[in-house]
């Protein structure tokens, strides 16, 4: 894609709400919570909003309107979208695209999802005894990117330690997290140990089902200045699908739309992978986040391991090294857990507040370039870059 | 008049996929598996056989002849597992899953992925290895509600 024809876009406000679980709520009423956040966070009020786009997976009816119906009606266009787990991520490009296209100077991304315990990111339909699963392979989301680690391991000699430590880094990162879902320090010990789900993903390698909601206003040049106290620049937006490659049609390939959706999103913004400051990668297992550095172009081909090894991704790794790329400071999927539709939109918020100094004790020093990377088997996969 | 034309289907063997082909109404002998083959010469690209497929997704070969039926080979290749030890509610664990790759009969160049479990070893990774050499067969594994057999094609060391 080719952003020059666009405007440029900056993000104005952004919130989300600890994600949880949350029975007594619904989607609309966790909705209407991040974008109450949004607009404060960013100084505004509803009647500024001329557009929204709300991502929500599993509950698709007119989640938008309803979240609207909860706090202000004010006659907006609203799109809903659904685009598995880069739902929130697709939703935040519509409004990106708004804003850019010049039609809207003040758009409204939100994400929401409200999972319950429903496991495995998504149950089985029908009746188990008219099913392929479990006696004809696995489609599970565990299982594929338990697989999908493997083949890692068949090419490069991946460890399970290796993978098993993106899960101990990611809950450290979310103790300094107040609005990850879990908030628990696991060791490399603990992890190996925990019941294992589908090898060689145990419990700890596995994102939490969760519910959540999290929102961004994307806006003009113009509209930033007069809002918003820093110009954070929405610097590329890339979307993409699986293109054929060998065995996808089977087994899902976590790793080219990746692949592609980076390239062109450091081509849009002009940076390199070098200038980026911190990274919340779509670790939805722990063998996914392994991947994608090397998907993202955070570590050469084949060394994704060594990567692990030494802490080149953690915050508390070695901070001079050039090669240093904290990845999910916010506690990623892991920890900060996976509500589905929020995802994406959750990633948007914490690059933005890394990008204004606003991340806490998990705040990378000098932050100037982050990039949010979401992406959903199916397939959609998507990259955002925001610079300051 | 009724067009009752739903006349009940007696219990039998039922496959679970499209692609699991039964010659014998009564027996899983001689089942195997079919894919589609573009006929592109440029494309040749190998599809687990689907009744609807209609146009090629590598090429978009869209000919009204535009596949050949291919019989896949029983022999194949583990390219990757897991052992699943947590499933939907009533499906057993745990239970070994792989991808295994499969040749096509008739053309030593082509290949398909299949999803299958692999039986005939404990579920366990020391007994999996990324490459093993692996023979696939019909199987039936359990009743539907309907009272079928459901057949399906796993696959054991060769």
């Amino acid at each position: 894609m080719n952003n020059e024809s666009l405007r440029d876009v900056y993000v104005g406000g952004v919130g989300m709400i600890k994600f949880g679980r949350y029975p007594e709520e619904n989607v609309a009423t966790l909705g209407a919570q991040a974008v109450q956040l949004a607009l404060a966070d960013g100084g505004m009020q509803l009647n500024d909003i001329e557009m929204m786009a709300a991502g929500c997976l599993y509950q698709t009816n007119m989640i938008g309107q309803k979240i609207l119906k909860e706090m202000g009606m004010t006659g907006i266009p609203v799109y809903n979208v659904a685009n598995a787990c880069a739902t929130g991520s697709t939703a935040f490009r519509e409004a990106y695209f708004a804003v850019g296209s010049g039609a809207y100077d003040i758009a409204l991304a939100v994400g929401v999802e409200q999972m319950g315990k429903r496991g495995l990111l998504g149950g089985i339909t029908g009746d188990p005894a008219y099913s392929p699963e479990g006696v004809m392979g696995t489609g599970t989301m565990p299982g594929v990117f338990g697989m999908a680690g493997l083949e890692h391991s068949r090419q490069y000699g991946t460890t399970i330690e290796q993978f098993a430590q993106v899960s101990v880094k990611n809950h450290e990162h979310a103790m300094a997290n107040p609005l990850s879902q879990y908030q628990v320090r696991v060791s490399l010990e603990d992890v190996l140990n925990a019941r294992m789900v589908a090898y060689p993903n145990t419990l700890y390698m596995c994102c939490p089902t969760g519910d959540g909601a999290a929102a961004a206003v994307v806006m003009s040049k113009e509209k930033a200045k007069q809002f918003s106290r820093e110009l954070i620049k929405v610097a590329a937006s890339a979307l993409t699908t699986d293109p054929y490659t060998d065995r996808v049609l089977t087994f899902p390939d976590v790793n080219t739309m990746t692949v592609n959706a980076a390239r062109e999103a450091y081509e849009q913004a002009g940076v390199s992978p070098q200038d980026l400051n911190s990274v919340e990668l779509h670790d939805c297992f722990a063998t996914a986040e392994v991947l994608h550095y090397e998907n993202l172009q955070l570590a050469p081909k084949g060394e994704a391991g060594r990567w692990v090894d030494e802490k080149l991704t953690d915050l508390a790794g070695p901070q001079g090294d050039p090669r240093w790329t904290p990845v999910n400071t916010s506690g990623g999927l892991l920890s900060k857990g996976h509500p589905i539709g929020a995802t994406g939109v959750a990633n948007i918020c914490e690059i933005t507040w890394q990008l204004r100094g606003q991340a806490g004790d998990r705040q990378v020093p000098d932050h100037k370039a982050g990039m949010a990377h979401t992406i959903g088997l199916g397939s959609a996969c998507a990259v955002h870059i925001l610079t300051k | 008049m009724t067009s009752d034309t739903a006349t009940e289907a007696k219990p039998g063997l039922r496959p679970i996929v499209d692609y699991l082909i039964m010659p014998n109404e009564n027996s899983v002998e001689g089942a195997y598996l079919r894919g589609l083959q573009c006929k592109s010469e440029s494309c040749r690209t190998v599809f687990l056989y689907a009744p609807t497929r209609r146009f090629c997704a590598v090429c978009n070969g869209k000919d009204e002849d535009q596949f050949s039926t291919v019989r896949l080979s029983d022999e194949g290749e583990v390219w990757v597992y897991t052992v699943v030890h947590q499933s939907w509610p009533g499906i057993p664990t745990p239970f070994v899953g792989g991808i295994i790759d499969v040749g096509v009969e008739g053309d030593a160049e082509a290949k398909v992925a299949v999803r299958a479990n692999i039986v005939g070893v404990e579920a366990d990774p020391k007994n999996l290895r990324m490459g093993m050499k692996v023979r696939g067969k019909a199987a039936v594994a359990h009743k539907d509600k309907d009272g079928n057999d459901v057949v399906v094609w796993h696959f054991e060391p060769a």
